[in-house]
């Protein structure tokens, strides 16, 4: 993640700057001017050079050894070269272009260097004069500007492209680190944030820094703290609220107890207190595991958890509680379930989904268990299913059932003794163990629960 | 300080000890002891808690182990390493963890609180079972020895030896292994134990007898030949395997 921020500034800036480099390179190329060629490339006394060299040629083999020589020049140099006799006749009986006769003439005149330029060529001229002082004009045509790119292997723009890219590369790395640091730090901790870690600061890892970065993290700061005051001002009370009620109702079933005593044979009432104090005791302690799984700061414990043995041993309990009520529980397939997490809790999240099937089951039909390697995720989940043979949920209603205290109708649920946190706890505990749950009906009627954990 | 105003009671009465910061419930509960024959004096200090356990006037200590203040589980602790009194401890109700880490520690059963008095009766008369063997007619009986390999037990004076060296083991803990070397070489099934030490079925996704099975387990150590002494058959219940026996899967 943080490398991956940082490499993008890198590129992108580098990438920038050494484009520019070469659309700049390319512009001074192609705009350079013809004195540039003059100074730097083909200078006078080459020119004389390769002159004097062509006529001692023409002496020798005539005006078909010169044209092998300019041939063989053309080809090592791509400088496409005549030569010219005092008269203005080409030597070899080559055509002249109209520019190449001007500065050749210019250049018998004048006895210097002459050229011109015409678009991407330049076109030079040099006068020699040999024994028997007989005069010649060479006349090149030279590559310049972009053409001069494409004829020349060019070292210096090279150079000057490479000197580019490294600095480049230095100063996008400073640059990129300086953006990409404090952009890591608070995407890690707005993370850690979601993932329930209200302790989180960005502050210490940002140093003195004034820029808007620093305020962007002292805002972070500022967030996170006022965030963690409400959430755990909110679960203090829960707990406390929750802690509170359990004494009295201690009380209450100890005086029920004796009011037991005293009643005699008519303990229809008293059996009624005792149903509602139960329900009662029930919520509070649902509550209190809800505000335990929520206070999750520290996380899930992370010791290994046989899912199996526990599946099996939940199965066996509830099947047992289930027969009083003529109802089954059978687990039809497993697979080996070593997770990393926290046994109890993940315990009660199976006990917590069984016990829910139990409840919503017709009677006379068996609730079934499974479990198997998650193929969506690729065999790295472990998958629990529970399914029911009730009247299941309808389809709206799927996405909320693990809200607390959802009632998918008042009816429905109020007889099956459920309070309408088991579900929510059962939900909690697998996102803290980083897995997921889903709740789905059957084809053919009945409900389907699906807690799946990675390994 | 004698909560419920109870004065003198005869010598074979059974006093209960209640640590519990709760001054009303303590109140209740010993009006409601009284009538199955109890006297309960109340506790809701951790040191003073102490004191009284270690003057031996109480024949069972009820210990809520979500005392303000000093932790429950300490003065459980504390209690552990100088006596063997029949434990009880309240736990919160659904925190498995608490009720874990309670019978680790050493209680001999739970209790969640909030709790039925009428529970409360029952656990307490049977934990005192298992530690007064004359309360359920065993005194005609002549005090035997049960030797399975290494291991010996005293029913008599109660004394668990391993290769002659005492093992110190919870009332519970006793009962339990007393069960599992009677039927040593066959399966004794979670709630037989259950019924048997505790005095109780097992509740549904009830691990007691689980966790005071491992505690034996602990205290006797591997058998002599390395192999563990009490397997466990998943979902099924214990066996205590005698020397040389193939090792069950």
């Amino acid at each position: 993640m943080v490398r991956g921020v940082f490499l993008r500034i890198l590129l992108w800036f580098w990438a920038s700057i050494v484009l520019v480099a070469l659309a700049l390179e390319l512009a001074i190329v192609a705009t350079s001017t013809p004195v540039e060629v003059r100074v730097h490339r083909f200078s006078d006394t080459v020119l004389t050079d390769r002159a004097r060299e062509a006529v001692a040629i023409l002496d020798r083999d005539g005006p078909s050894g010169v044209t092998r020589f300019f041939d063989a020049l053309e080809q090592t140099t791509r400088i496409h070269a005549l030569l010219l006799d005092a008269a203005g006749h080409e030597v070899s009986g080559r055509p002249i272009p109209a520019t190449a006769a001007g500065v050749a003439a210019r250049a018998l005149d004048s006895g210097q260097t002459e050229m011109e330029a015409e678009g991407q060529t330049a076109v030079k001229a040099r006068a020699v004069t040999v024994t028997g002082g007989r005069r010649y004009v060479l006349v090149a045509a030279l590559p310049i500007g972009l053409n001069r790119l494409l004829h020349d292997a060019a070292s210096a723009q090279v150079l000057r492209l490479l000197v580019v890219c490294l600095t480049a590369a230095a100063t996008c790395y400073g640059l990129a680190r300086y953006v990409a640091r404090p952009l890591a730090a608070l995407r890690a901790a707005t993370r850690d944030l979601a993932h329930g870690n209200l302790a989180v600061r960005v502050g210490p890892t940002m140093g003195k820094r004034t820029d808007v970065f620093g305020e962007l993290a002292r805002d972070f700061d500022r967030m996170a703290e006022r965030l963690g005051g409400l959430v755990t001002a909110e679960r203090r009370l829960l707990r406390d609220i929750s802690h509170e009620l359990r004494s009295p109702l201690a009380r209450l079933y100890v005086a029920l107890g004796l009011a037991r005593h005293q009643a005699g044979e008519d303990q229809a009432a008293l059996d009624r207190i005792e149903r509602e104090a139960e329900r009662l005791n029930a919520l509070i302690g649902q509550l209190l595991t809800l505000a335990r799984l929520e206070s999750g700061t520290t996380g899930p414990a992370r010791e290994p958890v046989d899912l199996e043995a526990i599946l099996r041993e939940v199965a066996e309990d509830a099947d047992f509680e289930a027969h009083g009520r003529r109802r089954a529980v059978r687990v039809t397939e497993t697979c080996d379930g070593g997770v990393l997490g926290d046994p109890e809790l993940l315990r009660s999240a199976v006990e917590n989904v069984v016990r829910n099937a139990v409840r919503h089951t017709r009677e006379g039909t068996a609730v079934e268990i499974g479990m198997r390697r998650d193929p969506s995720s690729g065999h790295a989940h472990v998958q629990i299913w529970v399914r029911d043979h009730g009247a299941g949920v309808p389809e709206p209603a799927l996405p909320y059932i693990f809200e607390p205290f959802y009632r998918v109708g008042d009816a429905r649920e109020r007889g099956t003794g459920g309070v309408g946190l088991g579900l929510t706890i059962v939900h909690r505990t697998i996102r803290l163990h980083g897995g997921t749950v889903r709740a789905a009906n059957a084809a053919d009627g009945g409900l389907v629960v699906e807690l799946s954990v990675p390994v | 300080m004698d909560a419920m105003g109870l004065s003198s009671p005869p010598s074979s009465t059974t006093r209960v000890l209640l640590v519990d910061d709760d001054v009303e419930l303590a109140e209740l509960v010993g009006e409601y002891l009284a009538r199955e024959g109890f006297v309960l004096d109340a506790e809701a200090d951790g040191t003073r808690a102490l004191d009284r356990v270690a003057s031996a006037d109480y024949q069972l200590v009820v210990l809520d182990v979500m005392l303000p203040g000093v932790s429950g589980f300490d003065l459980l602790r504390s209690i552990r390493a100088t006596s063997r009194i029949p434990v009880l401890m309240l736990t919160a109700r659904g925190d498995d963890v608490d009720r874990i880490v309670g019978l680790e520690l050493g209680a001999d059963d739970y209790l969640s609180k909030p709790f039925n008095p009428r529970e409360l009766v029952a656990r307490i008369r049977a934990v005192l079972r298992r530690v007064q063997p004359d309360a359920r007619g065993a005194g005609d009986r002549a005090p035997a020895q049960l030797t399975v390999d290494d291991v010996a037990m005293d029913l008599g004076p109660r004394v668990v030896r391993r290769a002659g060296a005492p093992i110190e083991l919870t009332a519970v803990e006793f009962a339990l292994l007393e069960l599992l070397l009677r039927a040593a070489g066959s399966v004794v099934r979670r709630d037989d134990l259950a019924r048997g030490a505790l005095g109780r079925s097992l509740l549904p996704f009830d691990r007691s007898v689980d966790v005071h099975v491992s505690r034996v387990r602990k205290k006797l150590g591997p058998r002599p030949d390395g192999g563990e002494r009490i397997a466990t058959l998943r979902a099924v219940g214990y066996l205590y395997t005698r020397q040389g026996a193939a090792q069950l899967r």
